[in-house]
C-alpha cells in the first residue's frame, strides 16, 4: 500500500480550527496518525518556510500548503474542509486545505506526476464542487484519484 | 491558429507549477489561442517547449519563481510574472498579452 498517497483516513470534513497555524498542526496530526512522517518538527518547519517564500493559496479559499522535507516517509496528500474560513493571509482567506508531503530523498517521479494532477484537478468545476459539498469522504476520495 | 507558449515553475515545483500552467491554458484557450505551457517541477521537465513551438508562438509566458532558461526566447515577445500572478490573475495575464504588454526579450 505504499504507493497509495491518499485514503479516507487523511480527509477530515467540517473542523472547526481558529487560524492558519492549526490547520497546518491538523494537517500534520493526520498525516502522523497515517505512519507518514519520520519528523513532524522537520516537516512543520519547511511547510513554514515554503509558506514565506510565496502563500499557497490559490484563489477560491483553496490552500495547498506543502513541502518536499527529510521529515516525510511517504508522499502524501491530506485533505482538510473546514467548518469556516480562515484567514490565510493578510489578504486571502482558506477553507478547503490540501496539505502535501513529499519526501527529499528517494521520490519518485509517479508520486509527484500524482501529486501534480491532483493539483490539477482542483480547478476543474466539477470536482471543486464534489470537494467543497460532499459529505462522503468516500466520493471525495474517488473524485481525486478519478 | 494562434499560439501562446510559457513556462511554469515555482519554489518547490511540486503544485503551484502545475496549476499555473493549467490556469495559463485556460484563459488561453477562452481567447482563441493554441496553448503550450512547459513545467519546470520538482519531478523534471514536462511539455518541454521546442524550437518550433518558439518560432510559431506570437508571445511567451514566463510564469516563474525560479531560474528558467531564457537564452532560447531571445527576440520573442516575452511577458514575465510570478506564478503566484498566473494562478490568481489567470484572466488578466492573458489581457497582457492580447494589449501588447510582453516585451521582446533582449537582453
Amino acid at each position: 500500500m505504499d504507493d497509495v498517497i491518499i485514503t479516507e483516513q487523511l480527509i477530515a470534513l467540517d473542523i472547526e480550527l481558529p487560524d492558519k497555524d492549526a490547520v497546518i498542526e491538523a494537517v500534520v496530526d493526520l498525516l502522523a496518525a497515517d505512519h507518514r512522517l519520520e519528523d513532524r518538527e522537520v516537516f512543520i518547519r519547511d511547510v513554514y518556510e515554503r509558506e514565506e517564500i510565496v502563500p499557497t493559496g490559490i484563489g477560491d479559499l483553496i490552500a495547498i500548503p506543502h513541502a518536499r522535507s527529510a521529515g516525510v516517509a511517504r508522499a502524501s496528500l491530506v485533505y482538510l474542509r473546514l467548518a469556516a474560513a480562515i484567514q490565510w493571509t493578510e489578504e486571502e482567506q482558506a477553507r478547503y486545505i490540501f496539505g502535501i508531503a513529499v519526501p527529499e530523498a528517494n521520490v519518485d517521479n509517479l508520486h509527484l506526476k500524482i501529486l501534480s494532477e491532483v493539483a490539477k484537478k482542483l480547478l476543474d468545476d466539477t470536482i471543486k464542487q464534489i470537494i467543497k459539498e460532499s459529505a462522503s469522504r468516500g466520493e471525495i476520495l474517488e473524485a481525486l484519484l478519478s | 491558429m494562434k499560439k501562446l507558449i510559457g513556462v511554469a515553475s515555482c519554489p518547490a515545483g511540486i503544485a503551484h507549477t502545475y496549476i499555473a500552467a493549467e490556469t495559463l491554458i485556460k484563459f488561453g484557450k477562452q481567447h482563441g489561442y493554441e496553448m503550450k505551457i512547459e513545467t519546470n517541477g520538482a519531478g523534471g521537465t514536462e511539455n518541454r517547449l521546442t524550437d518550433e513551438d518558439i518560432r510559431e508562438a506570437e508571445a511567451v509566458i514566463v510564469a516563474a519563481d525560479t531560474r528558467v532558461e531564457l537564452e532560447r526566447f531571445r527576440g520573442k515577445p516575452v511577458l514575465f510574472v510570478s506564478s503566484t500572478d498566473a494562478i490568481h490573475r489567470g484572466a488578466e495575464v492573458i489581457q497582457m498579452i492580447l494589449d501588447g504588454k510582453a516585451e521582446i526579450y533582449n537582453p
